[in-house]
């Protein structure tokens, strides 16, 4: 069961539950990790970090690095430091490093007495199965 | 940062200067092409025919392509530009020998200028080799699409040698071999060696990339590489060195082998995507269906020699148009879209990213512009490939005033993504 879900996520994934029926096992993209293992969706540190980098969007293809499924790990250890393990969908984006500062920037934004550490990953690499419901439907421009 | 810096993409100070001389010779050619009507339908070695091909073959399509590839230095080697400076060079010599050459052949000054501006392109092609020679060395990443771009770069120098030695020729008379046969082999190493392996190379990169297409087998690029390299050197050789023999046929057949690995390559992509198309990757996925066209007929001229058919040789005109209208320029068309835009962007926005409202790349430009263009474009492509196969050149006219359009609408849209102001309000919102 989710609960204390962002608005726009919970309506779309009741859109979603109700296409496909109640039977079928839904794990919302967003509290599910890189392997599909369904977390705890509740109002964790992690879902409100992810809630805060949908503000990221990739310039190419005009979606934000949360549902591109780009965002492997968030945690914060004793010392209030965020850490954020992330990837990029291809290791040849030319715009790595802009939108690794804007993931930065965007989260010392957000918790301006943190510090922020992010890691790139491309093991494992980034795959299609990783986008979220939302991140398909607006790479083929249907947002509805 | 990273390893994957934008500070490792060249100014565009550097690339901004190609596109928009590329732009501006596509217009110009555009016109010529109107008023060379008459010459379409006579030997391909007429001066306006020459001049023409060589203000398409170099001033829109590889000046364009030179510009792109500093760009792309960094995303397919994943190091920096050797020089930014050389590049600069580069631009002003190779402008300055395409704009002398053009007019040499328009005017048929073949005696006394041709060698000298051929001389200054080729030294141009020098320069851009040397200066991505240099940045590759110090990459250690060199895939099968790395490597297809370096074997463009390598017959980019033959395709300059064997032109500056024809218009050399035409001063100082030396080749001993068939003018024809050297001719065929120049203009096959730039067609097919330089410009066709490049975009291999360079879109087995990007098309994937803007598709988000994963799951690839580079299998099919290792063999397009080597065969399609393996058969322009039999097809080169036996020009050069037997004038042409029944062979050729068998020798294109490799070719094409090959080059359908390439296509199946892109085909998986194009099956894997994830993204829908805007009208860059539509001129670009739609220029490989219309490759149909020159490989028909490169495979009827290439049986020439079986067939005493010596009308089959009208054909080469048209074989040219397909290749540099119907692929070259439906490529790069669309592949402005998806490069200049976002060359601009990251110069101006970059540092605004996550601090203020700005444009995506996709805003820099008029979408609706570019749909009309690529419209009229298909349009002017019907017509041409008509006028030429009902032989009724109101039909190539109307093909030429349509591509006039279209270079209009492509300037336009080019011009507005590098000075409109409008864009740049962003910046103080």
């Amino acid at each position: 069961m989710i609960t204390n879900t962002h608005e726009s996520d919970q309506k779309w994934y009741e859109r979603i539950k109700k296409l496909f029926g109640s039977k079928k096992k839904m794990v919302h993209p967003a509290f599910s990790d890189v392997h599909g293992t369904e977390l705890i969706p509740d109002n964790s540190f992690e879902s409100q970090v992810k809630g805060i980098l949908k503000k990221v969007i990739d310039p190419e293809l005009e979606i934000n690095i949360v549902d591109l499924g780009l965002i492997y790990k968030v945690e914060q250890d004793e010392t209030n430091r965020i850490f954020v393990e992330m990837t990029l969908s291809t290791p040849a984006c030319p715009i790595g490093d802009v939108i690794v500062q804007n993931v930065i920037d965007t989260l010392q934004n957000a918790y301006p007495s943190k510090d922020v550490d992010v890691s790139l990953v491309f093991d494992p690499p980034w795959h299609p199965g990783l986008l979220t419901e939302v991140g398909k439907k607006a790479l083929r421009g249907n947002f509805d | 940062m990273f390893g994957l810096s934008t500070e490792r993409a060249p100014s565009p100070t550097l690339v901004v200067p190609y596109f928009i001389f590329s732009a501006i010779a596509f217009l110009i050619f555009s016109v010529l092409l109107l008023f060379s009507i008459p010459e379409l339908g006579l030997h391909f070695m007429n001066p306006k025919i020459l001049a023409l091909t060589h203000f398409a073959a170099l001033g829109w399509i590889s000046m364009i392509i030179m510009g792109a590839v500093y760009q792309l230095v960094p995303v397919i080697f994943e190091t920096g530009l050797y020089s930014q400076k050389l590049g600069k060079l580069n631009f002003v010599i190779f402008g300055l020998g395409i704009l002398g050459m053009v007019w040499s052949f328009w005017t048929m000054h073949f005696k006394n200028y041709l060698f000298v501006f051929g001389g200054l392109v080729f030294f141009a092609f020098l320069l851009f080799s040397f200066n991505i020679f240099k940045s590759i060395i110090r990459s250690n990443k060199c895939h099968f699409s790395g490597k297809l771009v370096l074997s463009a770069i390598l017959w980019l120098l033959l395709t300059g040698l064997l032109g500056f030695l024809l218009t050399l020729n035409y001063t100082f008379p030396f080749l001993k071999q068939d003018q024809f046969n050297v001719l065929k082999t120049h203009a096959h190493f730039g067609m097919i060696g330089w410009l066709l392996f490049l975009v291999m190379g360079v879109s087995s990169v990007l098309i994937p990339m803007f598709l988000v297409s994963h799951d690839l087998k580079d299998g099919f690029l290792k063999k397009a590489l080597y065969l399609c390299n393996f058969a322009l050197l039999l097809i080169s050789i036996d020009w050069l060195a037997f004038a042409g023999t029944l062979w050729i046929s068998v020798y294109f057949l490799i070719f094409f082998l090959g080059f359908s690995y390439f296509l199946k390559y892109i085909f998986d992509a194009y099956r894997k995507k994830l993204r829908k198309l805007d009208v860059g990757m539509k001129h670009t996925m739609i220029s490989f269906v219309f490759l149909l066209i020159p490989a028909v007929l490169a495979g009827l001229l290439s049986l020439s020699g079986w067939l005493d058919m010596p009308e089959i040789n009208q054909l080469i005109i048209p074989y040219g148009l397909s290749i540099f209208v119907g692929f070259f320029s439906n490529l790069i068309l669309g592949q402005m879209y998806k490069t200049l835009p976002f060359i601009l962007w990251l110069h101006r926005y970059k540092h605004l990213v996550g601090k203020k409202e700005i444009p995506m790349p996709k805003d820099l430009y008029s979408e609706q512009l570019a749909q009309w263009q690529y419209y009229i474009y298909l349009l002017a492509v019907l017509f041409f490939a008509l006028g030429f196969l009902f032989e009724k050149s109101f039909l190539q006219y109307t093909g030429a005033v349509l591509l006039i359009v279209t270079a209009l609408l492509f300037n336009v849209n080019v011009f507005i993504i590098v000075f409109s102001k409008r864009q740049r309000a962003f910046i103080e919102i």
